[in-house]
């Protein structure tokens, strides 16, 4: 069944890649995408259980249906400040890619819009804004009429040393 | 001595007059007395001893007297009385000793020692005469005894001789016996002698009878011894009379001394005596000179020290008729001021008295209108009340629909929690739908219509929301004019009430005004009385003064007459004027009408400010 995921994964990625359904939320009035395959569930929010010597990012873990799914808040990943939650911060359940496999993420962010289906052509590269900013957790920018979407490999949002400690902590 | 009333110091000077006087006498008193006390020891002591001298001389020529008699008549009776009179003697020359020496004189002792001397002397003179006298015997006895024995012998033997010329012889010697007796003269002792020498030779040559012869020698021979010791028996006697009669004349003579001395003592003492009354008499004339001069002196230190005072007494009366008059003439003239004064008082107090009539009938409309404004602010209140009342109502039923906003606000926001989690449905169908690939694309489809729907909802709610929210802040604002409304109410509440006050203030203060006017009204009234009492006192005191100014002439006269009594010396302590004597200065007429016209706006204190709102 993995290899199933694996491959159809690997088949999203590369037709979704760069086009096709993704999620778009907000964050810090900022509108970003991840595409759908990526995406295995949306929840509200859930009160989450603090895990100890964990990264500031990580606000611990949450029983998803019987499943403990470690959360991150992507505001504090991403250097942002961060706020109170509100009745529209959403969990985001991710699935990314680790050493070990797919590891479930929980994403915390603002607010969750809509499911966008993207057109290749919208889809602009990332520009480079200076040597020093890694950018390469975006996958690109969507035009969509009114602004600019950040489209988010999720799989690089994480690297692979914190997708450990994620495992380890859950 | 400044400081003592003239009383104590008439007091004081007569005590010293007194004390010395007391002094003089009881000195004069003391001396006399010793004077006195000299004189009866002069007569006491002195004069007895004079008079015990003079007894001796007494008691002397008595034992001379009995002397006399014992050799004249020797008899024993005399003897006695010599003996007795000689004790007496030696008593008395004792005595005087005796006297002598308890007074101190020494010498008329030791003169009286001497006349004892001499008077044992010559007691033991005179015992020798007596013992010889006694020895001489009479007729019968002792030498003459003999004598006469040896004579008859003689003449016996003689007889028997019968010899004229031996008789004659005989005779003779008897004779010259009897001469010699009778002068005492030794020369018929030998006379005697030579007759015996005679007859002895007549009867050795004559032819005379033996033994008659012999006898006769014998008897002539014993007569001669006899004869020869009567001689000198008388010749002893005679001895001692010149030794007795020096111790007599020495006994007298002393005597006579010792009376002398006694005297010339007596007069000293008496002289003594003399001296020291006069002395005494010399001290009291100085002593009486002394007190005379105190006396003086004293005297005309109180007599000063009262004329002083009376001096002081009359300046000090005088000026003070002086002030009188002068202050008898101030209050004369002030009394006319004050006539003056007191009529122009009357005709201010009658202005002052319109004036205040005038006020009074303002101050009551003041009082009337500040009534009528109290009640329109009492009526305001009411309103006010009222509004009050409604304002709360209205934020009442606003707070109510605030209350029933928030609850539909609420369900809203539970639609609009429901269109959320519809959403999150949608899309996570979408997501499972786009996981399925093809076989969930109709699934897709039926996630996108529920989005939809669910969109539709949230946006119906957000509308509601939206108008809810525009509900609530148009409550809001209502709410914020009820309350500006209600505070602006509040504030009027505020000032009326505070116009309220004001007014029942300016009504209470008009009332006492009315009434404080009243009393000034009636105070005037009184000030009019009392004007017219000053007018009348003025006048009074006006002629009161011409009085007393007639008086203190008088005064200044009789204090003129007293001065000329006291001696005239009126240049004495002045007493320093007292200015402050001089009666305050008339009461100025127009002080009083200034009092009364005070300004009407000072009494009502008015706060103009607290009217604008009206």
């Amino acid at each position: 069944m993995s290899e199933n995921t694996e491959t159809m994964d690997q088949a999203i990625k590369t037709v979704v890649e760069k086009e096709g359904k993704c999620l778009t939320f907000t964050m810090a009035s900022e509108e970003y995408g991840i595409g759908i395959l990526k995406i295995k569930e949306i929840i509200g929010m859930m009160p989450i259980t603090t895990v100890p010597k964990t990264p500031e990012f990580v606000k611990g873990v949450i029983n998803l249906r019987g499943k403990v799914i470690p959360v991150i808040d992507l505001r504090l990943r991403f250097g942002i400040d961060a706020i109170d939650y509100t009745e529209r911060t959403c969990i985001i359940v991710v699935e990314v890619h680790g050493s070990a496999g797919t590891v479930q993420i929980g994403i915390v962010v603002d607010a969750v819009s809509e499911v966008l289906n993207i057109n290749g052509e919208d889809i602009e590269k990332t520009p480079t804004f200076g040597s020093k900013l890694n950018t390469d957790y975006i996958l690109g920018m969507a035009k969509i009429e009114g602004g600019v979407k950040l489209l988010l490999d999720i799989d690089k949002v994480l690297n692979e040393q914190e997708i450990a400690a994620l495992e380890k902590a859950a | 001595m400044k400081n003592l009333t003239i009383g104590k110091k008439l007091y004081a000077s007569f005590g010293i007059m007194i004390l010395l006087v007391v002094i003089l006498s009881g000195g004069g008193i003391f001396q006399i007395k010793s004077v006195t006390h000299e004189f009866d020891d002069l007569v006491k002591a002195y004069q007895p001893i004079g008079e015990a001298a003079g007894e001796i001389e007494i008691s002397l020529l008595t034992i001379r007297r009995h002397e006399k008699d014992y050799i004249a008549r020797q008899k024993e009776k005399y003897l006695t009385k010599m003996d007795k009179e000689i004790d007496k003697l030696h008593h008395q020359a004792q005595d005087l000793t005796a006297r002598a020496g308890e007074l101190g004189l020494a010498h008329i002792a030791t003169e009286g020692k001497k006349i004892e001397a001499v008077l044992t002397a010559y007691e033991k003179g005179f015992g020798n005469i007596v013992a010889h006298i006694k020895a001489q015997g009479n007729k019968d006895s002792g030498i003459r005894g003999a004598l006469r024995k040896e004579a008859h012998g003689m003449e016996t033997a003689i007889k028997a001789l019968d010899s004229d010329a031996l008789m004659v012889h005989y005779l003779m010697m008897r004779r010259h016996e009897k001469d010699f007796i009778l002068r005492e003269d030794d020369k018929y002792v030998a006379k005697s002698r030579k007759v015996v020498d005679k007859i002895e030779t007549a009867i050795k040559s004559g032819t005379f009878d033996g033994t008659n012869g012999q006898a006769l020698v014998k008897h002539a021979k014993g007569y001669v011894t006899v004869f020869a010791q009567l001689a000198d028996n008388i010749a002893g006697i005679k001895n001692e009379y010149p030794a007795m009669r020096q111790a007599v004349h020495e006994i007298e003579e002393l005597t006579h001394n010792i009376v002398k001395e006694v005297h010339a003592v007596v007069e000293e003492k008496v002289e003594a005596a003399d001296h020291h009354a006069e002395s005494v008499v010399t001290f009291a004339y100085i002593f009486c000179g002394i007190i005379f001069a105190i006396g003086v002196l004293l005297a005309i230190y109180a007599v000063r020290s009262i004329t002083k005072l009376l001096s002081r007494v009359i300046a000090g009366l005088d000026e003070g008729a002086e002030q009188v008059a002068s202050a008898s003439g101030q209050v004369s003239s002030s009394s006319q001021q004050l006539a003056e004064g007191t009529s122009e008082q009357a005709a201010s107090i009658e202005e002052t008295s319109a004036s205040l009539e005038e006020m009074s009938s303002v101050t009551k409309q003041n009082a009337d209108n500040a009534g009528q404004a109290d009640a329109l602010m009492k009526d305001a209140a009411k309103v006010i009340t009222t509004a009050n009342d409604s304002m709360g109502r209205l934020t009442t039923s606003m707070e109510e629909i605030s209350t029933a906003s928030d609850e539909t606000s609420k369900i809203i926001k539970t639609i609009d929690e429901v269109a959320f989690q519809t959403n999150l449905l949608a899309l996570n169908a979408a997501v499972e739908a786009a996981r399925a690939g093809e076989a969930g694309a109709g699934f897709a489809v039926v996630a996108d219509e529920v989005r939809n729907l669910a969109m539709r909802a949230a946006d119906a709610a957000k509308d509601t929301t939206v108008l809810i929210e525009g509900t609530v802040k148009k409550i809001g604002e209502g709410s914020g004019l009820v309350e500006t409304t209600n505070e602006a109410f509040t504030e009027v509440a505020g000032s009326a009430a505070k116009v309220g006050e004001l007014v029942s203030e300016i009504a209470a203060a008009s009332n006492e005004q009315a009434e404080g006017i009243q009393q000034v009204n009636g105070a005037v009234v009184e000030m009019d009385k009392i004007v017219q009492q000053n007018a009348a006192s003025a006048e009074e005191s006006a002629s009161a003064s011409e009085e007393m100014n007639a008086q203190a002439e008088q005064m200044k006269g009789i204090v003129g007459d007293l001065s000329a009594l006291a001696g005239g010396t009126a240049t004495t302590v002045k007493q320093p004027k007292s200015p402050a004597k001089v009666p305050a200065a008339p009461v100025r007429p127009d002080s009083l009408p200034g009092k009364v016209n005070p300004k009407p706006a000072d009494l009502i204190p008015f706060e103009e400010d607290n009217f604008k709102d009206f």
